[in-house]
């Protein structure tokens, strides 16, 4: 991983893809905040061999950040990828849930056996949303409690909701998500 | 569980560990793999050994994050804790503050204890929390706008208890009639015209000297709260300054401690119902401003009118400084 600009990197050997800042690392690989580089922008020659699976879902926002996943394959299993990529496909086949994070497009890095997902970038997870922003585990839990804005019972039930439909969705769908929890450290842009 | 500001909607994400199994059929696991504290007791039970479960340990999970939104901590901090829970049956303590109404009180605590439910089969289904959100949320929707409304009628008939946005216009209001306050009270030594011009100026030269040596912390705005517990500019000041580090709860708890010190004293008062109401606690605000009416209003009045500290100005949003600058 080099970096070329404080703010502007390329890694993965994606030219494709410039990236702008991590976001987020796990056992999987990690996440970085991306943007199609504009000599790239018109995909079209470089984005169909590469697919794994068919997306029915193109980047509809050429030259838009968008997150990307990439799972780095020695580390993670190939049947918990597969796994990840058939239940992805299967969910954007039907096109997109409002309280599903969008797929954008999955494929295979060019010069390596790494996966890469592209996902609509979010703001912030529900764990910051809960304790202001700042990681759980920096902080002890009292500290934290006092510091966080008390919680409205109206934004409770108005979250809660969205994420039931969302697990609705999911299990009419018959998928088990198995991790659901406040911080999915997966894409997320802090407040400030 | 993301949120998309440009949706403004939250949304699932991460589906690393998801499979595919309907309701009735049973998934079989041998590993497991994942995030601690959130795993459904069905999950947990032979260590090594296969377990079964099926969609409802999304349900737990929900449980857990329903639990974690309104507490403020995890349900359960490890493993054990969901095992202990498992044997002893005994949820943890749902304390919730008095930003809830009973009436949610209770629904968080029937959902959490049923969304917690040992016995897969007796936690809800997805649907049905879905029905059951949607009317808690349309409900507490409705009970906010009746707050704002009557919150808003509140404030056309009490409009001393200053709001964030006009304390610029009431400071030079304040500034006026301190003068004015002097002038009733101390008759016998009544100054000129000039002289007073003069006083005034020496006065705000040096408020405006002090205001660019000293660097306002919040301690520095405590001792003088302690020594001026009436000024209500102070407290403002405090607050400010609390809310420039995000500590809402800090900002509260100080004139909470102080109006249960001092019942009689409006400033902390004051201070408090503004605070309520910029988070949009508009119940609250309401309950504070009442109590405020009840006391004597040429109190609260002197608590506006009292001769700013130094200190104030160079706080509250450099606002008055500006206008003092612009005086000179």
């Amino acid at each position: 991983m080099m970096e070329c600009d404080k703010h502007l990197y390329t890694t993965g050997g994606d030219p494709t893809v410039l990236h702008r800042r991590l976001l987020g690392a796990g056992g999987y690989g990690e996440v970085h905040e991306a943007q199609d580089s504009i000599i790239y922008a018109n995909r079209q020659m470089y984005d169909i061999p590469l697919c794994k699976v068919p997306t029915t879902f193109r980047p509809a926002f050429i030259r838009q950040s968008f997150a990307r996943k990439l799972i780095r394959i020695p580390r993670v299993e190939a049947k918990v990828i597969d796994n990840e990529i058939r239940v992805l496909t299967e969910l954007s086949r039907e096109g997109i849930h409002p309280h599903i994070v969008a797929v954008l497009r999955i494929g295979e890095l060019p010069n390596s056996q790494d996966l890469f997902i592209d996902m609509e970038l979010c703001d912030l997870n529900l764990a910051e949303y809960i304790y202001g922003s700042k990681p759980r585990d920096l902080v002890p839990t009292f500290f934290i409690k006092d510091q966080s804005p008390p919680m409205k019972a109206s934004q409770v039930w108005t979250v809660m909701l969205q994420l039931a439909k969302g697990v609705e969705y999911l299990h009419r769908k018959a998928i088990i998500h198995r991790d659901l929890k406040p911080a999915n450290g997966n894409c997320c842009i802090g407040l400030n | 569980m993301l949120y998309s500001r440009k949706d403004g909607i939250w949304k699932l994400a991460d589906f690393g560990l998801s499979s595919q199994l309907s309701s009735k059929s049973i998934g079989v696991t041998t590993s497991i793999r994942g995030t601690s504290g959130y795993f459904a007791p069905e999950f947990l039970v032979h260590p090594g050994s296969m377990t079964s479960y099926n969609n409802k340990v999304d349900i737990w999970a929900l449980g857990c994050i329903l639990y974690e939104f309104v507490v403020g901590e995890r349900a359960f901090d490890s493993d054990y804790f969901i095992i202990q829970y498992k044997f002893c049956r005994a949820l943890p303590e749902i304390t919730l503050d008095e930003y809830f109404s009973d009436e949610d009180k209770e629904m968080v605590q029937s959902a959490v204890t049923r969304m917690l439910d040992i016995e897969p089969s007796a936690r809800p289904t997805a649907a049905d929390l879905v029905e059951q959100f949607s009317s808690n949320s349309q409900r507490t929707m409705r009970e906010l706008l009746h707050e704002v409304q009557i919150y808003q009628e509140f404030r056309a008939l009490h409009i001393h208890s200053s709001e964030p946005e006009i304390v610029a216009s009431v400071a030079i209001v304040a500034e006026e009639s301190s003068i004015n306050v002097e002038e009733t009270t101390q008759e016998g030594q009544r100054t000129t015209q000039t002289d007073r011009e003069i006083q005034m100026f020496q006065q705000q030269s040096d408020v405006l000297l002090d205001a660019m040596t000293i660097q306002p912390t919040r301690a520095l705005l405590l001792a003088a709260i302690e020594k001026e517990p009436l000024n209500f500019w102070l407290w403002h000041a405090h607050s400010t300054l609390c809310a420039r580090e995000r500590d809402f709860r800090g900002a509260i708890t100080a004139c909470r401690n102080a109006i249960q010190k001092s019942p009689g004293n409006p400033a902390p008062i004051m201070e408090l119902t503004n605070l309520y109401a910029g988070e949009a606690h508009y119940s609250m605000a309401v309950r504070y401003g009442l109590t405020l009416w009840k006391l004597d209003p040429a109190k609260v009045q002197s608590a506006l009118t009292v001769s700013r500290n130094p200190l104030v100005i160079s706080v509250v949003d450099n606002l008055t400084f500006k206008q003092a600058s612009l005086e000179l």
